[in-house]
């Protein structure tokens, strides 16, 4: 090792610096990232991405099994934020006054400001997408992964009291352990049972499994895929005094909320992705996709939208690899539908959003790295070839 | 006496259909190669569409043809206007056995090309036995399935190309009559009401083509009369620009060797044939110019090939997994040449020559597999040529960089195990110096090439990372060489553990070059190509061996009794507690 500092700490606080700053725990890091990129890697093809990355990525541990072996393994959380505590700390140890070491800290100090911006974006960035017909407008986007149950009161004047309750309220409720939820000011309890995260609603049939639960003659029928169904499960509504209920199935595919009435009051019952609302709204004014010619290859797709705020009206184009940035938020254009229509149909735009506080970090950390690594390397290079020459004869 | 046997031969092979193969002038063929066409959302050169057309059904650009060779362009041609004669041509090739007894069809060899002739007999079978497998998902189809499924493919493309008229309702050559339209049109849409006078008189010209087929010089006349027409139509368009420059690329040959990149591959391999006989003569001056002059040709013309197909394409140069195999050879010949001269031990310099003339048989192999046009129209993700010169560039750099330095380590582990100059300890410290030079740049390479690829798709899809597999390739690349350097940083690895580490490196490389594209997840992801899996296990299992081998040869050195250290090395490249030899 290189010489440290002595800094005055205790024998086991110095060893535990030693420990955190070591090249050894350096190449440990490296090697176990290495080891769960390649299985998250790997895995994917049977789990999907989402599952992976829970599992390998987004964790502080893992088993994986090498046969019939679970083999424990470090998780990617752990690992980036011991390798954030591995870079800083070494480089305090091995800081040398020299300055030919600068290009290697300029590279060092990249890295960490990446892994900074990497876990800030993990913390505090919300993304989803927005799904909007040409006149269409939207003041909010719903998340990628995260869903709600929502009991809207339908009144008589048109208008809609919603209540929502996120998933994660309700999410280990599965048969015979239901989720009992009693939100304020509703007439009823509603117990939420049977939940999947990939189901998809089945008519009950001679070959369907003898003891699934059934309501109006549908199942709820676990797909194998992530990716294949939708999150879904069965809602009672109990009304508190009269101890009627009612049953129904809720689905995120749904095309239509379950109606319901109860307490004397109409009520729409759904499941649907979580809504993050924005500061402005967005209003879709025209879709153009462009085919290659005489092909169905996407050449080109672009979205006109207004940024509606308050009372100013905004033009804007959003295409490929050209967001639209506003009060923190950026919108991508993400891709279109429906994929198969027939020339002249109406088509919708899906436009990712994102905000992303550390959004530039990457690219500052980007050119940080290049810079520092590009001068430590030329400088080495340098020595190298200055020694190669008072060496041949 | 040898005339009537000659005139009894001609009419018998004339009467098979195969004798009359070159019925067209060569400037009736040039005129059909520069026809512009507009096919896969791109204009080409007729010349090209029928290269590729050809490459996919029979896996070669020329087809034979009794004592002749005929370009892809004359087969074409025949196929278009002269379809009972083409019938007769070998092109259908057939790797696997299974295929030709499921379709219940005598075969001649193992693997082996049969003519449409050969073919027609089983047509119901092909048809029915292809519908059946379509019907299944692709990973559970078995090889010679999917063998049949192409087959059935490339065949039902042939038969319309030989519909009979001429193309006429298959190949786009007329270009619209409205300048703001992008569509290009058949001359048989072009026929029909609306598309407008331009566009309908030159197809009546094609017609007129077509109807001319058993007349040569009438035939030639008329092709001649329409390519002239069809360029002034589209040079009023501006779009006759680069089929020429195109047309030019493919065919420029040297003694029947095309230039682009069969010449050049004869070129590197002739330049490693020098390095090898100067290994033999290793006090000659002459090494110091010959061989990097005899690889200076073979890398112009690879450079020259890459800055072509720029120009032709108005893209950066690399933007398909075919164009990452031309910059990768060229970017290691050319790292390879750096390396050398500062290393100057003729290690680098030997192995340049091998390595471009691999990396061009990878890639001749890869177009005759995938047997697609090379130069594709892009997909609008990809249309930014800002981040295809920069992170595609310094990621594909990244990959020659790694394979370069793992070539150079192969060296090492066959100097280790031939027991090559054992008396000269500082010729190993000089390679492991090399290897680890070419690691650090390639390190440089990759990490900025996967952040760059990060904002890249943080500017697409709105997240930097998506731990997607092309992404995770690339991270595997930087993590294993951050541990390379650090655990010689931390003085865990010394020579061999460089080099062997390099060995595993340039696996790695592999896994993020062809590997992820073959897992069928993910954004990047091609598909699984049963060439690209069977060559990876090849390599895989290659360079287990060579691993094995160098471990082997370092616990052969270990168990060894220490030798008297020499002179230390420079104090160029100390790991902290360096050992000689360890």
């Amino acid at each position: 090792m290189d010489t440290l500092r002595t800094t005055g700490l205790s024998g086991l606080s110095t060893a535990l610096f030693r420990g955190l700053a070591s090249y050894a725990l350096s190449c440990a890091l490296f090697f176990f990232l290495f080891v769960l990129t390649l299985l998250g890697t790997l895995e994917q093809i049977d789990r999907g991405l989402y599952a992976t990355q829970q599992k390998y990525f987004e964790s502080l541990w893992t088993l994986h099994s090498v046969g019939p072996i679970p083999v424990p393994l470090p998780g990617g959380r752990l690992i980036l934020g011991l390798l954030f505590v591995n870079l800083l700390l070494g480089a305090v140890a091995h800081i040398r006054r020299d300055w030919r070491r600068i290009g290697i800290l300029m590279a060092h100090a990249g890295i960490l400001l990446l892994l900074a911006g990497v876990f800030v974006a993990y913390r505090y960035s919300v993304d989803g997408r927005m799904v909007l017909y040409e006149g269409q407008q939207s003041d909010f986007f719903e998340s990628d992964r995260d869903w709600e149950l929502v009991v809207a009161e339908l009144r008589p004047d048109g208008t809609r009291l919603e209540r929502v309750v996120p998933a994660a309220r309700f999410e280990a409720a599965r048969d015979g352990r239901p989720v009992v939820l009693a939100p304020d000011g509703l007439p009823f309890e509603v117990e939420i049972a049977g939940y999947g995260a990939s189901v998809v609603p089945q008519p009950a049939a001679a070959d369907s499994p003898p003891h699934a639960r059934t309501v109006d003659g549908f199942y709820l029928q676990a797909q194998g895929q992530p990716d294949a169904g939708a999150p879904g499960a069965f809602v009672t509504l109990r009304d508190a005094g009269t101890g009627e209920q009612r049953e129904g199935i809720v689905w995120g595919r749904a095309t239509a909320p379950w109606r319901v009435q109860a307490g004397g009051r109409e009520w729409a019952v759904d499941l649907r992705r979580v809504r993050r609302p924005m500061p402005f709204a967005l209003e879709l004014d025209r879709f153009h996709r462009e085919l290659h010619p005489r092909t169905d290859l996407p050449k080109s797709f672009e979205s006109e939208v207004v940024k509606v705020d308050g009372a100013t009206r905004r033009p804007a184009r959003i295409t490929m690899n050209e967001p639209l940035r506003y009060k923190g938020f950026t919108v991508y254009q993400a891709s279109w539908g429906p994929q198969d229509a027939p020339p002249g149909a109406r088509l919708f735009s899906v436009l990712a959003v994102a905000r992303n506080p550390a959004e530039r970090v990457p690219l500052y950390a980007c050119l940080i790295i290049a810079c520092g690594l590009t001068l430590h390397f030329t400088i080495r290079l340098l020595r190298h070839l200055k020694v190669q020459g008072s060496n041949t004869p | 006496m040898k005339t009537p046997l000659i005139l009894v031969a001609c009419t018998i092979a004339s009467l098979a259909g195969v004798g009359e193969a070159r019925a067209f002038e060569p400037a009736t063929v040039r005129a059909f190669e520069s026809l512009a066409i507009q096919d896969g959302g791109r204009l080409k050169p007729l010349a090209t569409y029928a290269r590729f057309t050809l490459l996919r059904l029979s896996g070669r650009t020329t087809v034979p043809a009794g004592e002749e060779t005929l370009s892809a362009t004359e087969w074409l041609v025949d196929c278009l206007f002269r379809p009972q004669v083409a019938a007769g041509y070998k092109v259908f090739l057939v790797d696997d056995p299974e295929v030709m007894d499921a379709l219940g069809l005598r075969r001649t060899a193992k693997r082996d090309r049969y003519s449409y002739n050969d073919l027609r007999p089983a047509r119901a079978a092909l048809l029915e036995l292809a519908r059946q497998y379509a019907g299944q998902p692709p990973e559970n189809r078995e090889h010679s399935e999917t063998q049949l499924l192409r087959l059935a493919e490339n065949f039902l493309e042939y038969e319309a190309l030989t519909a009979g008229d001429g193309g006429a309702a298959r190949l786009a050559l007329v270009p619209p009559g409205n300048p703001a339209r992008t569509d290009w049109l058949t001359p048989a849409e072009a026929l029909q009401g609306g598309a407008g006078e331009e566009p309908a008189r030159l197809a009546a010209q094609f017609a007129e083509l077509a109807a001319a087929a058993e007349d040569p010089a009438r035939f030639g006349t008329a092709a001649r009369a329409f390519a002239s027409a069809a360029r002034t139509a589209a040079g009023a368009r501006g779009q006759d620009g680069r089929v020429a420059l195109e047309v030019w690329y493919y065919r420029l040959q040297v003694l029947g060797v095309p230039v682009f990149y069969g010449l050049a591959r004869a070129l590197y391999m002739l330049a490693f044939l020098a390095a090898a006989l100067f290994w033999l003569r290793p006090r000659s001056r002459a090494t110091t110019w010959v061989v990097p002059g005899l690889l200076a040709a073979p890398t112009l013309i690879l450079a020259a090939g890459i800055a072509l197909r720029c120009v032709i394409r108005q893209r950066p140069p690399v933007t398909t997994l075919y164009e990452t195999i031309l910059f990768v050879t060229v970017s290691a010949v050319v790292v390879a040449l750096a390396a050398e001269w500062a290393t100057r031990r003729r290690v680098a310099l030997s192995l340049a020559p091998v390595i471009g003339a691999l990396g061009l048989f990878l890639a001749g192999k890869h177009e005759a597999i995938e047997g697609v046009d090379t130069m594709p129209a892009l997909v609008a993700v990809l249309d930014t040529n800002f981040w295809l010169s920069t992170h595609v560039t310094t990621i594909t750099l990244g990959y020659a960089a790694g394979l370069l330095a793992a070539a150079i380590a192969h060296v090492f582990v066959a100097a280790k195990l031939l027991g090559l100059k054992r008396d000269e300890p500082e010729f190993y410290a000089a390679v492991t110096r090399t290897v680890y030079g070419v690691l650090c740049f390639g390190l440089l390479f990759s990490t900025v090439g996967t952040v760059l690829g990060g904002i890249w798709a943080a500017e697409s899809w709105g997240r930097f990372w998506g731990w997607d597999p092309k992404e995770n390739g690339a991270l595997l690349i930087v993590l294993w060489g951050l541990l390379i350097v650090h655990a010689r940083l931390g003085g865990y690895i010394r020579d061999y553990g460089i080099n062997l580490a390099a060995l595993v490196g340039g696996m790695v490389v592999a896994f993020s070059w062809f590997g992820v594209n073959l897992l069928g997840v993910g954004l990047h992801s091609y598909g699984f190509t049963n060439g690209a899996f069977t060559g990876l296990v090849i390599f895989y299992g290659l360079e287990t061996v060579v691993l094995l081998a160098g471990f082997a040869a370092w616990l052969w050195e270990e168990l060894l009794p220490a030798p008297v250290a020499p002179e230390p090395s420079r104090a160029d490249v100390p790991a902290p507690a360096a050992r000689m030899g360890g």
